[in-house]
């Protein structure tokens, strides 16, 4: 488990009362207040319900969604209503983002075409030395047998595991998954945890990566986390001791006795 | 009854009534002009963005948009020459056939050739191969990129730090300005062929020499330069209209229909106002 307080370098990222929301959605839920200081080497867990805030609120720490109020930072550089989409699009490349249910996944591209992408873009290599560049990552994955399957027609948590793949081609320095868990089977989710556990530790020829990770529940991240918090009904609250929270006690209350509308 | 009608036809029409119809239909007309000019705005902006993008980053990823522009040349391109064939090989047959004999019935037969020229390099040509284009890639496009952007590859691709205009409309701006400029030159060669093919069958008192002399004088050299311009403005703002309506606001997946009709009826209109500003500058030469 890495140590929470190894670093004090200054932050990769940081919120300063943040309130982040889906701009087309006028009802949809919004996280609110949120103060948070990600620095390297953290592996942060997030919990929250599916509409406690949380999947406005990775996007927008990650510098994909500007926020309604307060201040975003990314690696020092101060994030604003006005800030260009081409200066935007540059600090991106040091950060990754796996989408949840599937990855979000180029539904006319391959499993290797997907992985390769961000490097054919950004490095302008054909596809060849792409896929060699990739190779590590796509073994170390377990994706050898589904490279040249269509995308879209893998099961979901391959899919799942390519988006992770996808994300990880240009090496991140902060890795932001959204529910990673979710629709995954006992074993996959053994993997996953595992596997992040070891890439925020460091992996061989990788430096170490910061982790966020996000999902109903604090509780599968005990022993892989350093960081945790949770959103509760859009409010941030950071938890010291998420073994003895009674927040996902809260959370599972909530999701029983929340009436539909 | 004769009563009852003569008061219906004399009685005054209620005023809430007489108020509130114009005032409906004003409030209507009012909001599709409102709704028209934010369109133009928006989509003016969208284009300046598209042409940034190909001006700053033309040589930018080239191993992976040069790929994409030319799959984009073959699915709006050379897929449909066949059917672009077969349009020419119409379009040579109808007006040669209905022209000649007219111009005949008069003693005007040196102006077939005349007529080729206005007809199909100046009019129909570019206009024909735009219409196609957009039938059979534009509503394609407006689907591929409408569906992208409900399912969220759009944010997956901002996410990876690459430019979604970059990427996505680039190489269909050009593939389909490419396209429709070399469906265009197919389409005017297969229907002066045609034409010809018709004057021969039907014996018209016209040689293959006299027909290509009566081209070649009717044609000038504004005529390549208007014809080229023509066909790649109006593959660029089929390309671009279609790419907005998909890319530019956000979707779900059961607005991509009505997002689709909407960008074929606005691709006719700025296509047909297009052609309106060509046909002046051809009337100026």
């Amino acid at each position: 488990m890495p140590d929470a307080s190894f670093n004090l370098a200054e932050p990769l990222v940081e919120l300063v009362d943040v309130t982040a929301a889906l701009p087309e959605a006028d009802d949809a839920p919004e996280a609110r207040g949120v103060s948070w200081s990600i620095e390297p080497g953290q592996f942060w867990a997030i919990g929250g319900l599916p509409a406690a805030g949380e999947s406005c609120l990775l996007p927008t720490a990650a510098g994909l969604m500007r926020p309604t109020a307060g201040v975003v930072r990314l690696f020092g550089r101060a994030i604003a209503s006005d800030t260009g989409e081409t200066e935007l699009l540059e600090t991106r490349r040091r950060i990754g983002l796996v989408f949840s249910n599937g990855g979000r996944l180029f539904r006319d591209q391959s499993v290797l075409g997907n992985i390769t992408i961000p490097l054919r873009y950004h490095f302008d290599l054909p596809l060849d030395e792409a896929e060699s560049r990739t190779e590590a990552l796509v073994e170390m994955l377990g994706l050898k047998p589904w490279l040249h399957r269509s995308a879209i027609t893998l099961p979901l948590v391959w899919q799942q595991r390519t988006a992770l793949a996808r994300a990880l081609a240009l090496q991140p320095e902060v890795l932001f998954l959204d529910r990673p868990l979710s629709a995954l089977d006992f074993s996959h989710r053994g993997w996953w945890l595992e596997f992040l556990g070891e890439l925020a530790a460091g992996l061989d020829g990788w430096p170490p990566v910061t982790v966020v990770v996000g999902g109903d529940s604090m509780k599968p991240w005990l022993g892989v986390a350093s960081n945790f918090a949770c959103l509760d009904e859009g409010r941030w609250e950071t938890v010291a001791d998420p073994a003895a929270s009674d927040h996902d006690a809260r959370d599972v209350t909530r999701r029983f006795t929340r009436k539909k509308n | 009854m004769a009563d009852n009608v003569s008061n219906a036809l004399t009685d005054p029409v209620p005023h809430g009534v007489v108020g509130r119809l114009p005032r409906a239909l004003l409030n209507r007309a009012g909001r599709e002009v409102i709704g028209w000019q934010e369109t133009i705005r928006d989509l003016g902006a969208f284009a300046l963005i598209t042409f940034g993008a190909i001006a700053t980053k033309f040589g930018h990823a080239r191993s992976l948009t040069r790929p994409m522009i030319r799959h984009e040349i073959y699915r709006c391109g050379i897929r449909l020459l066949p059917m672009i064939c077969f349009i020419g090989l119409a379009l040579g047959l109808v007006i040669i056939g209905q022209t000649v004999s007219l111009l005949t019935k008069v003693g005007a037969q040196n102006y077939g050739g005349m007529v080729m020229v206005s007809v199909v390099v100046r009019e129909l040509g570019p206009l024909i191969a735009a219409l196609l284009v957009l039938a059979r890639a534009g509503a394609a496009n407006v689907v591929e990129l409408g569906t992208a952007r409900a399912l969220g590859e759009v944010e997956a691709l901002e996410s990876l730090g690459i430019d979604p205009v970059h990427y996505l409309v680039v190489p269909r701006v050009i593939g389909m300005a490419v396209s429709i400029f070399g469906l265009t030159v197919y389409l005017i060669v297969v229907a002066i062929l045609s034409g010809l093919l018709f004057a021969f069958l039907q014996d018209v008192p016209m040689s293959p020499s006299d027909y290509f002399g009566q081209l070649a004088g009717a044609l000038l050299w504004q005529d390549f330069v208007l014809l080229a311009l023509k066909t790649l403005s109006f593959g660029a703002v089929i390309a671009l209209i279609t790419s907005f309506q998909g890319l530019a606001r956000p979707l779900k997946l059961e607005d991509v229909p009505a997002a689709t009709a909407r960008a074929v009826g606005e691709s006719v209109v700025v296509c047909g106002l297009l052609d309106a500003v060509f046909l002046i500058v051809y009337l100026l030469i």
